[in-house]
Order: structure tokens, then sequence, then C-alpha cells
């Protein structure tokens, strides 16, 4: 007990010390500096979507303003903080129905696009055989069509075809397999760098490949999964025109179609945009926080001793 | 919950069939007749509002409305209709019209349908608005036009002619606090034609045909330039939204825009709207460009005659008047205005009466062309970078060159249409290639098939999905780029419009790098060339800069630090929230007036840059914008393979006495490289094609400089309608990234080698 307490006595402050030489350090500059600038551009989205109007104010300074009234102009603050934009956001439109279709497309499209993407690249990972270089290169060739240009036929496939207009099938179909090639390539270049050891016992013990690769490559690859599985989602999560061309039922749009309802030619409610853009990052941050276990500590760097 | 929202419309279509046949008759049947539109907020609730009343009204017909957002609004419409899908009726504006009745199968005339009573509702200027080549294609809703908006806090009575509204507007101007007597998004065309159409008959001559650089649109351009540069009573780089900010800050004193800004005006601005003024050079008044709303038939409805009779519901007077009272719009059935409660609304009345002015956008195929270019002259010219005489001839040819295009392919597909008799023998060729392969290689294939079955079967799936989805639109993009299809064409069958490499020699051939002559003389942005220096001048400075420092913040955040988690939150931000928003955002700060980046800039004694107007300037707002949104990816990548380093290396290292930089180099990249070389291919193969960024940041400014070889073959196929040639454009791309790919894995397997 006493020795327990001696312990922690102790470590209080040297757990201060150790704060205080990381705050010092350049390290730590680094990443506030960092910081600071990735989120300046996203405190304008904050203030906007929280001022409860559609534009932000101007600056207005006066013509003899000082250096502090000049900084301070620098800072995106909203007149006032209301939530009047989120509540408009979700009244007048189905918004949390399109975030649940959304969630599930998103979803979806990871298993799918996880599951497909890991047993082709753990073959083209770990097994030689002929063609296997031209078929990494036909996954590759498929990022290098311009998109814009691809709509239409995609459109004749799935719609015409295929009849998987108007269903998140189709969605999840096109979303996954836009996905693969990522997937594929990070997985193989992830799968590259296990040792091959563990494998080489486990066949000699009498695995078969689908035991060795469900229960001893995938649990190592937890981190380049956690990745490639963001990835699929996020693919999904943001599209935009494939979701408004294939869906022809308001109760199945995405929520980025339903955001997009505020942006036209002529009159764009920003407001709105930003309140939904803040709600729409908001289930990603979850994932991220969930994923980000498997991003921290060395997995892998156990396993190869044993 | 799934396969059964998947399912749902085959099957109940299917039920639907049943019943129908077994029950033949037994009462009416209801038809659903599809109606798509892109209305929100009050305009939305009123219309179906509207659509409510028609389906009570009558048990025949059933009027389904979908609501699409107006950014995929054309594009899902001309994916849907040409193929015969889609609503059987849609609202959307007049201009496209003709580019629509041109392509066949998209839009249908409606002449036949509808009777004199029903075209008395409508002022001659409506319907010419919704005609083409002699035919009626729909029936006009409701008109936007822009006006004089007055705040009349500031100006009670507004002018009567231009020099008025200049002279009125300089004492409304103090440029250094950002006061203005006028704001309009001037650079814009659609709000340039109301000075143009003051002068003349505007970009086309009476007859139709092109005439931009004709004395009356010189005059017009002329106008603006001495508004901008000498009055000095404009904002720079005028945005929609900066117009209605200053407006609702009571910085603008009058603004020219629409009914659409009226919603947007915030509660404590007074202000009137006001027909535009006349202009002082010619003694005509300001004629705006309107834009008329139409419903449209689509030529696969199955009931057209009834899909007219909604059409017919919607315009009558009770419907308009409704749409006008709680939907704000402006009903094109003008019997409407009569109404006590729209008769007394002076903003609408004030709306009517610039109707009388106004001028209904051309729906010539040609306008489609027209917008972006002449938005590039309009920049160009008030920044005094070009003279306007000289701009829009130069304009004028060119444009006149792309229509000539268009014109020979519909004379193309006009001809005489019959199948080559060799074409027969394609088919059969393929086959015996096929056969032939087969036998050559069967024991081979059959041989590694038995040796690597696992491997193959690991693959299928992933394989089976890429061979459906991606490379069927790539023989459809190759076959495409050796015709020359346009929208005049595009349904003439496929070998009338064969043209082989005609396309490719003239991306490839084209080595005017130069264009006009002497002092005249500049760098012809269109070049093929040009725009591939930029392409890879963009691609490689955003992933040098991207990985790089991406990799620093990763190893920064590899190791524990306090606040860790914090800082890995929020560097992974840009990549979570929409980059359509926060793009716009960067835009934004770039802004040359009132961007806060030029302020910043103030604020630490630098003078401010005009972001737009140079090529590097405005390539610096591009890169910017991209690494901002492109590192959090790469960030987490790294932070991935950084986990698979095993820690020992670096302890006995770190024993053996290795200095950091060593470790770096002979450690953390040899054994990332896995992990990153596959990033890095990837992302140069994304950022060669990154569309988003240029074009929502800086849009290609200054002219198209800036613009890379994706933009470029947007433009091309959207804005010129070339789909043939965007085609090529693509193919060519495609080629440029696959010897990069090739060169690549080369590259790093050698290196592999020397290890």
């Amino acid at each position: 007990m006493n020795v327990v307490l001696g312990r922690a006595r102790r470590s209080v402050p040297s757990r201060f010390a150790r704060i205080l030489s990381d705050i010092f350090s350049w390290r730590f500059a680094l990443l506030v500096f960092a910081s600071l600038l990735v989120a300046y551009p996203l405190l304008w989205v904050v203030s906007l979507a929280f001022s409860g109007q559609q534009a932000l104010t101007l600056v207005q300074l006066p013509a003899d303003a000082s250096p502090a009234q000049h900084l301070h102009a620098l800072i995106p603050l909203p007149e006032r903080w209301t939530l009047d934009n989120f509540r408009a956001l979700l009244s007048e439109q189905p918004f949390l129905r399109w975030l649940g279709n959304s969630l599930v497309i998103a979803l979806a499209t990871t298993a799918v696009g996880l599951s497909l993407s890991c047993s082709a690249a753990y073959a083209f990972s770990r097994f030689r055989f002929a063609g296997r270089e031209r078929g990494l290169m036909l996954f590759l060739i498929s990022q290098m069509f311009p998109a814009v240009l691809m709509l239409i036929p995609l459109y004749v496939i799935v719609v015409q075809w295929l009849g998987l207009g108007n269903s998140w099938l189709g969605l999840i179909l096109v979303y996954s397999i836009t996905a693969l090639p990522f997937c594929v390539w990070m997985l193989k270049g992830y799968f590259d760098t296990l040792p091959y050891e563990i494998e080489e016992s486990a066949l000699l013990e009498g695995a078969s490949r689908w035991t060795i690769f469900t229960r001893i490559i995938l649990p190592l690859a937890r981190p380049a999964i956690a990745v490639t599985g963001l990835f699929a989602f996020m693919t999904a999560w943001n599209e935009f025109i494939l979701a408004s061309i294939f869906m022809d039922d308001e109760s199945l749009y995405t929520v980025p179609v339903g955001l997009r309802f505020f942006v036209s030619d002529y009159a764009s409610e920003w407001g709105y945009f930003a309140a939904g853009s803040i709600i729409v990052s908001l289930p990603v941050m979850l994932l991220f926080l969930a994923l980000q276990r498997f991003l921290v500590s060395g997995l892998s760097a156990g396993a190869v001793k044993g | 919950m799934l396969p059964r929202n998947g399912m749902s419309l085959p099957a109940g279509r299917l039920l639907q069939v049943m019943f129908f046949l077994l029950f033949p008759l037994w009462g009416h049947a209801t038809e659903t007749l599809n109606l798509w539109h892109s209305y929100r907020g009050a305009e939305r609730t009123a219309f179906e509002a509207l659509i409510d009343d028609y389906n009570q009204s009558q048990s025949e017909i059933q009027v389904k409305a979908l609501a699409v957002p107006f950014g995929g609004y054309a594009d899902k419409l001309s994916a849907a209709l040409p193929r015969g899908q889609g609503p059987d009726l849609f609202i959307i504006a007049h201009d496209r019209v003709g580019g629509w009745a041109s392509a066949g199968q998209t839009v249908a005339p409606i002449d036949r349908y509808v009777s004199e009573r029903i075209l008395r509702r409508f002022p001659d200027k409506l319907l010419d608005a919704m005609t083409f080549a002699g035919d009626l294609y729909g029936l006009p809703l409701n008109f936007k036009s822009p006006a004089l908006i007055l705040n009349t806090d500031l100006i009670q009575t507004a002018p009567a002619t231009t020099d008025e509204l200049v002279a009125l507007a300089r004492r409304h101007t103090e440029r250094s606090s950002g006061r203005f007597g006028l704001a309009y998004s001037y650079t814009e065309p659609f709000f340039h034609g109301a000075l143009m159409n003051s002068f003349g008959s505007g970009p086309f001559d009476r007859g139709g045909s092109l005439n931009l650089d004709s004395e009356a649109n010189v005059r017009s351009l002329e106008m603006l330039t001495r508004w901008v540069q000498q009055d000095q009573i404009l904002p720079d780089e005028p945005t929609s939204t900066l117009v209605t900010s200053l407006f609702n800050q009571g910085r603008a004193a009058m603004v020219i825009s629409g009914p659409w800004m009226l919603g947007e005006i915030a509660p404590q601005v007074n202000y009137r709207v006001e027909p535009l003024p006349i202009n002082s050079e010619t003694g005509q008044p300001l004629a705006p460009w309107v834009a008329v709303e139409g419903l449209f038939l689509s030529p696969w409805s199955s009931n057209p005659k009834a899909a007219v009779a909604v059409m017919d519901f919607l315009t009558r007077r009770q419907s308009a008047e409704k749409m006008a009272i709680e939907g704000g719009q402006l009903p094109a059935n003008v019997s409407a205005f009569e109404h006590p409660r729209i008769a007394n609304d002076e903003t609408a009345m004030a709306f009517r009466r610039q109707l009388e002015a106004a001028v209904p956008i051309p729906n010539l195929p040609a306008m489609a062309l027209l917008w972006v270019p002449l938005e590039n002259v309009l920049k160009k010219v008030v920044k005094g970078a070009a003279q306007p005489h000289a701009e829009l001839q130069l304009l004028q040819r060119r444009l006149s060159a792309d229509l000539a295009r268009l014109e020979r392919s519909r004379a193309r597909g006009d001809g005489p249409v019959q199948m080559p008799g060799w074409l027969w023998l394609v088919p059969l060729l393929l086959i015996a290639v096929a056969i032939g392969l087969w036998r050559r290689y069967r024991r081979k294939l059959t041989g590694s098939w038995r040796a690597n079955r696992t491997a193959y079967l690991y693959i299928l799936p992933a394989m089976l999905g890429m061979l459906v989805l991606v490379f069927f639109p790539l023989i459809y993009g190759l076959l495409l780029s050796v015709t020359d299809t346009t929208v005049f064409n595009e349904h003439t069958p496929l070998w009338s419009r064969f043209v082989g490499l005609d396309n490719y020699a003239a991306i490839l051939g084209d080595f005017h790098l130069w264009r006009g002559e002497g002092s005249e003389r500049s760098l012809d942005f269109d070049n093929f060339y040009w725009t591939l220096f930029i392409t890879v001048l963009w691609t490689a400075s955003n992933v040098a800069l991207a990985v790089g420092l991406a990799l620093v913040l990763a190893l920064a955040l590899d190791r524990p630090i306090f606040g860790r988690s914090i800082f890995r939150m929020l560097l992974i931000l840009p990549w979570a929230i929409p980059s359509y928003i926060t793009a716009l955002v960067w835009k934004g700060m770039f802004h040359p007036q009132f961007g806060v980046i030029n302020q910043g800039l103030q604020v630490l004694g630098f003078a401010p840059v005009a972001w737009f107007d140079s090529i590097g300037a405005s390539f610096f707002t591009g890169l910017v914008t991209n690494v901002w949104l492109s590192i959090p990816f790469m960030m987490v990548v790294i932070l991935g393979g950084l986990q698979s380093i095993p820690r020992e290396l670096y302890e006995v290292a770190k024993v053996e006495g290795a200095g950091r930089w060593f470790q770096f180099r002979s450690i953390t990249l040899p054994l990332l490289k896995p992990v990153l070389i596959p990033a890095v291919v990837l992302s140069v193969v994304w950022t060669f094609n990154m569309f988003n960024v240029i074009y929502l940041v800086s849009d290609g400014a200054p002219a198209g400089a800036n613009d890379i070889l994706i933009t470029k073959a947007f433009r091309i196929g959207f804005e010129k309608y070339q789909y043939a040639y965007a085609a090529a454009y693509s193919m060519v791309i495609l080629a440029l990234l696959f010897c990069y790919a090739l060169w690549q894995t080369k590259v790093s397997r050698t290196l592999e080698g020397v290890r």
C-alpha cells in the first residue's frame, strides 16, 4: 500500500516534467503550428454554421484601425452564436434519414470493398503466378481514366443493363469497386512488409491457406485494414454525382445529395451547407476515433519475435 | 433492409402488372406521371402543394414529384432522358432547349397538344423562349431576371439613366473602407447581357449567327471597363455571395440581382426593387437577360396528352397565383399579377415591369459554348489586361471555328447512313483472333490455372467487378475517341461518325503555342502542350509537398507526446469535412479585396496580392488548397505504415550509435517503401486528374492558363459539346499516366535490386 502511494506521489511530478518537456520540444511546436494551419479554414466553416446566417459578415474596419483590431478581424467569429442553421437543416428536410442511408451505404461499401481487396491483395502479395504484374497494373489503369467522363457508361451499365437504378445495391457496387484499386495496392504493400516466416511454419504444421489468411495475416494487418477501411468508407461517404443520378426516390438519397440542395447557380445557403458539413463529418470522426487505436502502437512488432 | 429497398421497385411493378392482368375491367387504372424539378424551400413547398391539389382533383393521373439538387440536375436529365429513362415532365430553365432539341431524344415538341387558349396565358416573349426552330417545346412557368435593388436608407430615388447611376454610385463609393455605390457579378455574361442588349442585339445577330465582335458589344465592354477602372464604383472579383454580403451590411448602395436574392436580404435592410435605368449612350433601356423556367415533355412519356394536361393545370391562373404568393415566384402566366396580393407587392411588380425590357437568353445551342469563354474575356478586359475589340474578335474567331466543327458533325450525321460491309469483318476477326490465341496458349493457360488456382480464386471476385464497371467505360471511351461525336450526331450509328485518329492528331499535333501578332503576342493557353506542362507541374509540386509534409507530421505523431490524440484528430479534419465547402472557403480567403490572406499580408506590412490575375499566384491558390486537402489522407497512410516497422531495429541502431538522420534513412524510409510507393503512385494519378480543386478554386484563372488536362477535357466535352474530342483527351491522359506507372514500377524495382 505504502509502496503504491509512494510511487504515485513520485510519478506526479515526473509526469509533469514529461509534459513540460513535451511542450517545449520542437516536435510539439511543429504540431501546434500544423494544427493551427489545418484548423484555420475550418474555423470559417464552423463560425458560418453557428452564425445563423447564410454568409459571414465581412470585416468592417475603421480607416485608422489599430493592429489589434486588424488581428481580431482575421479571427473568424460569428456575431452571435446560434443553432438556427442546424435547426433549419434538420427540420426542413429528412436530413437524419439521409444520414442513415449514407451510413448503411458507406458501411456496406467498406465491408464489400475490404473483403474483395483483402483476398486479392493477399494473392498478389504471397503467390507468384502468371499475369501477376499485369493484374496489378490493370487495377491501377482503372484509376487513370477521368471520372467525369465515366458517368454515362456507368449509367448505362448500372441502370440500363443491371437494372440497379434507384437501389442502394447499385451504389454500393460502384463505390466498392471504385475503392478497390487503392485498397488492393495499399494492402498488398502492407502484406509485403509482414514476414513470411510465420506463414511458413504454419504451413508446415498443416494449416490451410485460408486458415493462414484469416487467422494470421488479417489480424496482423489490422493497421492496414483500418486505413483502407477508412478510405473505402470515405469513397462512399462524400460522393454526390452518382448518388444523385442513380436515385429516383427522395427517401433513398444519400446525405451529400441532400447537402447539395443548398447550392444553386443563383442563390446558395452556405450557412445550412456549413452546418450540414459539420454534421456529416461527425460520423467520420467517430469512425476515426474507433480505428485510431490500430494506428498507435506497433501491433506486428511483437508477433515477429514469436 | 438493403435487398428489400433495392428490389421493391421491380417487384412492385410485377405485382402491378399481375393485378391489371387479373382485373382488367376493375375500375379506372391510375397512371403515374413522374415530374422532376430542382426546387427547395418555400418554392418547393408551394409547388408540392399544387401537385397534391392536382392529384386530388381527378383520379386517373397521379403526379409524382422528385426534387433533384441543382448541381446534379442537368447531368441527371442528360444521363437519363436520351436513354429512354427519366421523368415524363421536367422543369428547367429554357436556355438548354436548343441544345437538347438538336441532340434529339431528350425533349419533345408539344405544339399538337396545346390549344390557343393555353398559349394566350403567356406574353409572346416567354413563349419565344420555349420555341426552338419553329417548334414549341414547353410551357413557361416563371421568369427570373435581374433588376436594380436599392438600399433605401442610402438612396431614395432610382437613377433614370446610366449617367445618373454612375454619378449616384460614385457618391456612395468609398473604396478604402470597402463601400461601393454599385455591386453585381459584372464578369458573368448573364449579368453583362443587360449592357450588351441595350447597345445592340447581343452575341448573335437577328439571323442567329454569332456576332460577338460587333460595334455594339465592343461598346458595352468599354462602358463596363469605364465603370470598373475610371469610375471605380464596383468591387473586385464579385461573386453572388459577396454582392449579398455587401448589400446586407449596407456597404453596397445599389445591387443588380434577381428575385433569388430577396430571400437572403437581412431583415434590417430596407430595400426597393426598380427596373434598370436607360443607357445614356443609346437611349435604350438596359435589357437584362431573363431565364424562363419551363415545363418540358420527355419524348418517352407514355401519355403525353396527360402530361400536357398537367402543364395546363400548373400554369393556369390559380396555380400561378399560388406559386407567386406562397412560393415567391414571378409567374409566367402574367394574369396572376392582377391578384390584389401580388398587385400590391411593389417588389413583384417591379420585376414585372423589368420583364417589358428584358430579353430571353438566346436558346440556341451555340449559347452554351459562349458562357465560359465570354466570362474569361470579361475578366480580362475589366482588369485592363486586354482591349475589348481585339479580345472579342479573337473570341469570335475561336467560337466560329468551334461552331463550324459542330456543324460539320451535324452534316455528317444528316448524310446517307449505310453500314459499310467491311464492318461485319470486325467481329469475325475478333473471334478468329480469340480462337487463335486460345489455341496457341491453351496449354500454358490451363497449366497456369492448375498451378495457381488458389491465387486466381482469391483475385477473381475483385477482377470481375473491375472488368464490368471499369473496362467497359474504357472501351466506350476508346470507341468514342475515334469518332467525331458531338451533341448533334450523338444518335446516329457509330460507323457514320468514324473519323479514325483525327482527334488524336488534332490534340498532339497542335503546335500553335503562340497567338496574336507583335505586341499582342501571348502564349495560347488552349494549347495541349501548355496544359500538359501545367499539369505535370501541378502534379509534381502537389505530390512532393503533400508526401513530404505528411511524412514529417506522421513522424512527429508516431512517438508519444502530450496531446497526441488531439493533434491526430485535428490533423485529420480536412479529410472529414466535405471538400466542396472547404475548397470554397479557401477561394474566399484568397479574395483580393475581402480575403483574410490579403488582410493578413497587410497587417504584416506587405502589399496585397491579386491572387487570380497572374499565372503563378493563381497556381499557388490551387496548390495550397490541394495540399491542405491531401495531407490528412497521406498522413494516415504513413502512420499505418510506420506501425509495421519493428521497434527493435531502432534500439539496435541506437546501441550502435547511429544518429536520428541515419536511422531515418536506413530504417524508416526503406521499410516504409512498400507502403509509400503505392501511395505515391496513386496520389500522382489522382492529382493528375484532380478536377474539383481546380474547378472550384482558381477555375483555370487567368483565362484558362491554369487549367489542367482533366478540366480542359471537361470543358471540351461539356462546355463545347465535343464529346469525341473530350474522350480522345481522356485517352491521352490515360496513356500518359500509364507510361508514368510503367516507369515508376521499373524504377522502384531497380532500386530494389540495388538494395
